[in-house]
């Protein structure tokens, strides 16, 4: 059964089922810090074929929805500001487990002004992972 | 292998010579004489044999002997002082007589018949007889103790024992052999007896059990009609068997031969042996040592015999002996390893040998050096029936990547559902007033089954709770809900705008069994989740000071978590996602304003913090307890002028004082060597008086004070010696820190204090410092004076000290203002999902104004009566709405001791003492430390004359020094500490 996954704590105590974000209407972004790891300190997850895992913002309904580019992913909070919009993240060619080796993610979804709606159509997705 | 001879002289000739009991020797003359000595041969005892019949044998069995010799006996059992003769017991001119295994055995020689005699006592009587039969004579008797087996040589035959009285004749396949005399030899179950060569070609027999014989080492040997190998002593050292004897050849021209085998028997190699031209020899002797081998026998022929005697470590290299002794009797002694040899009188017949030189030998062999040190690595090689491989399964298994996806739930909230308060008076979570509380709990929404309400209690320091009760669709197992996760939420009655009040898992399920309503008591993990949290993410999140010395080491990582925060004005939480947060009191995420409107009509109240919280000062002990190092470099120093020792004339040559009797450099070197407690420093300085000749009187009537340069090295007028001597000194450092909030102080009218402390331990574990001046840390110098080393190792060091003291003044500083935040002012608004404890509240209404931190809330949604209350209590602090930064502490510098050793602490008492004088007072061995002298000159009576003698009386350790030493340093740190808004209108 895989380990590694996201999580709501540095600990890797909580795993998230969902990364849920709160926008006004009025427009304007919400952050977030998740944590991506393993709690089993002896896993490690590399990518299929070698190179860079990377997490991916997946956007399910390209037509509806909001944006993949509505939400921004960095390694640190002044990262965000740079980040770009929908970009992938590059988390190294292997990760390790346990919560010493927590990867902390910060999230920034950004949304203009709108009416009031609940989307579920992103996703963040670390495709090709091997975990041993 | 060097080998020593040293002869001795008997008083008569050594016909025998044996080892008894107690290291006595026993030696048998030619004319029946018997002799014991108790020295080694350097004297002997003649004992009383009553006959001038030669014996020939003997054998003992602890201290009872017996001899023999041709008809003659006599048994000993007082290890030889006194002999009587055995009746019962007929001997000839060829007996033997043997003892192992309690038998007694005796060989008839000279009867023509093989006769042994047997008996358990050896004593009168006691002796039987079985003849074997006729044939020749029996000639020795060797015993085997792990088959408990006897065996007897005859001429012709060989016969074995069992029992060692009844005999039978061994089984011999070799026609025409004839034995050797005397000679059968065993070793680890093999047994060897060579042969004559008379009418056969076999030059050795073997038997594995002594009773088969059959021909050994036939191939090994010479046997032609021109040259035949003839082996005639045989024995064994444990590692390998030797024969030695001689190589028979045509006109008396024998050689002398040794062989080896190393296969039991089987097989022998020559190891030794003479060319042709050395003319007749025969080596007829075997000594087995525990050195190694000695062989004996003789070179040429007729009036050019000569002896000839070889040694041997290994039985394969051999040397010559050169003793220039003749002998061609050996045996080794048990008690000391030696061989004793001796001369019968003729060179190649034990028995006819009869008169014996009284000059016996001691030939004692070095044992071979133990082989040099090896480093033996053993090869184990099994042959196994058929190769085997290593196999190590590989399990591969074949799976597809995986994806590690999350979900983005992005709600977007009305923003009107965040707004409202500041006297607005709606209720912007739910505008229309009604709502509905979502659970969701294992992913499932359950909000339809809710029973009753549903509450959420969220603390700071604190885990969060929260309760809510279902009606299942179907019967459950209450035990199966525990750990599953549950979200609570708020939304509007459509479900729109659900903000999240919590997050967690059920912690306890409680099942009403006549409704079948599952309650469900929930929590946050917090606990869990911080003892997770690195202790890394903690410090990043928490900033702040700790130390183990201050709370000692946490039993997890949450428990960390609440010894660094309480340095730090703040509180942890989980936010309602279950994400670690640490809130500042100071500094909030989120202000708003609560007015008389917006508040739950008659749920404001107010408790203001409470005198038994308050705190206006705060004491910080720290004490910092260490090791002292130390070192005392004294000198000792005497010195008198000339003039003292010399006499004292008046200018007319009247003697007025006598001169005194000198210190001497003996003296001072035995009392200044190795005082107790002390180390000599270098080496002792002796100032000796000048080499001279001085005219004390006149130069009509002189007075010669001669000081001639022999004796003057031997005087002293004075001498200087350093010595040192180390030792510890425990030092705690005792630091009082108060800190003083003197506007609290001032509010309160008085001083409440409270003290906290920690202990910082610089252990010093190098017990042998005092005493081993070679353990570290050393202190180098000859310096007079004390040298101070301060024991304060990594993690105990100054800076820890420090770090200590302001880990404490940090909590010191944090508990003033904790203490003043005590009071509560407590309010409801309808349900207000979206605040949390990073939320400032500034509370205006009419009868109170306050300003505070959320410290807690409670959310409770009453499904049944549509209530849906957030009751919340801000933290309020004295009155005052002041902000105050944390101090930068300026610490006070360490206390200094500020003693220093007197002089008289640095040296060594050494007084001057005179006795023989009209004033002398009487001797005090107590008082008089020092040179103790006297006038010279003739006695007078009544006066008090005293010891010469130096004694030095060494400084004691001061108490200052020596005893734990406390520092105490204080000091007082005014502050500042935040202040809220607070007034009673």
């Amino acid at each position: 059964m895989p380990t590694f996954g996201f999580f709501a704590d540095a600990g890797l105590t909580v795993p998230l089922a969902a990364l849920s974000s709160s926008v006004s209407t009025a427009g304007g972004s919400a952050d977030s810090i998740i944590y991506f790891g393993s709690p089993d300190a002896g896993k490690s997850v590399t990518r299929d074929g070698g190179g860079e895992l990377v997490i991916q913002v997946l956007d399910d309904d390209p037509a509806g929805g909001i944006p993949a580019s509505a939400v921004r992913l960095a390694l640190s909070a002044a990262g965000l500001g740079s980040a770009v919009g929908g970009a992938s993240l590059n988390i190294g060619t292997s990760r390790a487990g346990g919560a010493l080796n927590a990867l902390a993610v910060f999230v920034r979804v950004t949304l203009g002004a709108g009416s009031e709606a609940t989307f579920s159509d992103l996703s963040l997705n670390v495709p090709d992972v091997l975990e041993v | 292998m060097p080998t020593t001879i040293t002869s001795h002289v008997a008083p008569v000739g050594v016909t025998r010579m044996y080892r008894l009991a107690a290291g006595r020797l026993l030696l048998l003359g030619p004319a029946g004489q018997i002799y014991t000595s108790d020295d080694e041969g350097a004297s002997w005892d003649a004992r009383t044999s009553g006959t001038s019949t030669p014996f020939r044998s003997a054998a003992r069995d602890g201290t009872k002997v017996i001899i023999i010799g041709s008809g003659i006996t006599r048994i000993s059992t007082d290890n030889g002082n006194t002999w009587t003769s055995i009746t019962g017991l007929s001997t000839g001119a060829a007996s033997k007589i043997f003892f192992n295994a309690g038998r007694w055995h005796v060989t008839v020689g000279s009867g023509g018949s093989y006769t042994i005699r047997t008996s358990l006592t050896g004593l009168s009587g006691s002796w039987t007889s079985q003849n074997l039969g006729s044939g020749g004579d029996l000639v020795d008797i060797a015993y085997d103790p792990d088959a408990g087996r006897w065996v007897a040589v005859g001429e012709y035959e060989l016969f074995y024992s069992d029992s060692g009285t009844a005999w039978s004749a061994c089984t011999i396949n070799v026609a025409n052999i004839m034995l050797a005399a005397p000679g059968i030899a065993h070793n680890a179950g093999t047994w060897l007896v060579p042969t004559e060569h008379w009418g056969s070609t076999v030059r050795l027999l073997r038997s594995a059990d002594g009773v088969v014989w059959d021909a050994a080492g036939a191939a090994s040997f010479t046997v032609s009609s021109a040259s035949e190998d003839l082996p005639t002593r045989i024995g064994h050292n444990g590692v390998r068997w030797i024969a030695a004897g001689r190589n028979f050849g045509a006109s008396y021209n024998d050689r002398s031969r040794i062989w080896t085998s190393d296969d039991d028997g089987l097989t022998w190699q020559q190891t030794w042996g003479e060319s042709s031209t050395e003319g007749e020899g025969f080596l007829f002797e075997v000594a087995v040592t525990p050195a190694g081998f000695f062989v004996a026998g003789y070179r040429g022929y007729g009036g050019g015999r000569a002896p000839l005697q070889l040694e041997s470590a290994d039985g394969i290299s051999w040397r010559e002996f050169e003793s220039g002794a003749e002998f061609n009797r050996l045996f080794v002694d048990a008690d000391s390893g030696d061989v004793i040899a001796r001369w019968t009188g003729a060179w190649d017949s034990e028995y006819s040998g009869t008169t014996g030189s009284a000059t016996w030998h001691r030939i004692t062999q070095e044992a071979p050096p133990p082989p040099a040190p090896s480093i033996i690595l053993r090869l184990v090689v099994s042959r196994v029936s058929a190769a085997h491989a290593i196999a190590l399964p590989l399990a591969v298994r074949r799976v597809p990547p995986g994806v590690v996806s999350l979900p983005l739930d992005v709600r977007v909230l009305d923003a009107a559902v965040l707004g409202g308060l500041d006297g607005a008076a709606g209720w912007a979570a739910a505008p229309s007033g009604r709502w509905r509380a979502v659970v969701v709990l294992d992913g499932v929404d359950v909000s339809d089954r809710l029973h009753g309400s549903v509450s959420v209690q969220i603390a700071a320091d604190a885990a969060a709770t929260a309760e809510f009760s279902i009606l299942p669709a179907a019967p459950l197992q209450p035990l199966s809900l525990i750990g599953r996760a549950v979200r609570i939420a708020f939304a509007q009655v459509d479900g729109s705008n659900a903000q999240t009040l919590f997050s967690g898992v059920v912690d306890v399920p409680v099942i009403d069994l006549f409704s079948g309503v599952v309650q469900c008591r929930c929590h946050d993990q917090a606990q869990e989740v911080w003892s997770n949290t690195p202790r890394e993410t903690i410090d990043a999140l928490v900033g702040g000071r700790w130390h183990v010395a201050v709370s000692g080491e946490p039993d997890d990582n949450h428990a960390y978590l609440q010894q660094r925060i309480a340095s730090v004005g703040a509180s942890w939480a989980l936010d309602p996602l279950q994400r670690p947060r640490v809130i500042p009191w100071s500094a909030a995420d989120r202000t708003i304003t609560v007015r008389q409107a917006d508040i739950v009509d008659g749920s404001l109240s107010v408790d203001l913090p409470s005198r038994e919280r308050l705190r206006t000062r705060i004491v910080c002990r720290m004490q910092y307890r260490y090791t002292r190092l130390r070192r005392r470099g004294v000198v000792a120093q005497y010195s008198e002028p000339l003039s003292f020792f010399q006499p004292l004339l008046s200018p007319t040559g009247v003697v007025l004082r006598e001169s005194r009797v000198f210190l001497t450099a003996d003296m001072v070197h035995g009392a200044a060597s190795a005082p107790g407690g002390w180390e000599l420093q270098g080496e002792i300085k002796i100032a000796h008086p000048p080499v001279g000749e001085w005219n004390l009187g006149t130069g009509l009537d002189p007075y010669m004070y001669i000081i001639s340069p022999r004796v003057a090295p031997t005087l002293a007028l004075g001498f200087t010696a350093r010595y040192a001597t180390r030792w510890t000194q425990s030092v705690t450092e005792d630091y009082t820190d108060t800190v003083v909030w003197p506007a609290a102080e001032t509010q309160i009218g008085q001083p409440v204090q409270e003290e906290i402390g920690a202990t910082l331990d610089a252990e010093f574990d190098q017990r042998d410092w005092t005493f081993d001046s070679s353990v570290e840390p050393r202190i180098v110098g000859t310096a007079v004076g004390d040298t101070v080393i301060p024991w304060q190792p990594d993690g105990a060091d100054r800076a820890a000290c420090n770090e200590v003291r302001r880990t404490l003044l940090d909590q010191a500083w944090v508990r003033l203002w904790s203490a003043s935040r005590s009071g509560r002012v407590r309010f409801a608004l309808p349900c207000r999902p979206d605040l949390w404890l990073d939320t400032r509240v500034a509370l205006e209404t009419s009868r109170l104004r306050a300003q505070g931190l959320i410290a807690d809330i409670e959310h409770t949604l009453d499904m049944g009566s549509g209530e849906a209350i957030t009751s919340i209590s801000l933290a309020v602090g004295l009155p005052g709405s002041t902000s105050a930064a944390h101090p930068e502490w300026t610490l006070s510098p360490p206390p200094v001791d500020t003693y220093s050793a007197p002089a008289s602490a640095l040296s060594f008492e050494i007084g001057t003492y005179v006795g023989g004088t009209a004033s002398a007072p009487p001797y005090d061995p107590e008082t008089m430390i020092g040179f103790v002298t006297n006038e010279e000159g003739p006695t007078v009576e009544g006066r008090e004359y005293y010891p010469h003698q130096l004694s030095i009386r060494s400084p004691g350790i001061e108490a200052e020094v020596r005893d734990p030493l406390d520092l105490a340093a204080e000091v007082t740190h005014e502050v500042t500490v935040p202040t809220d808004l607070l007034e009673i209108l």
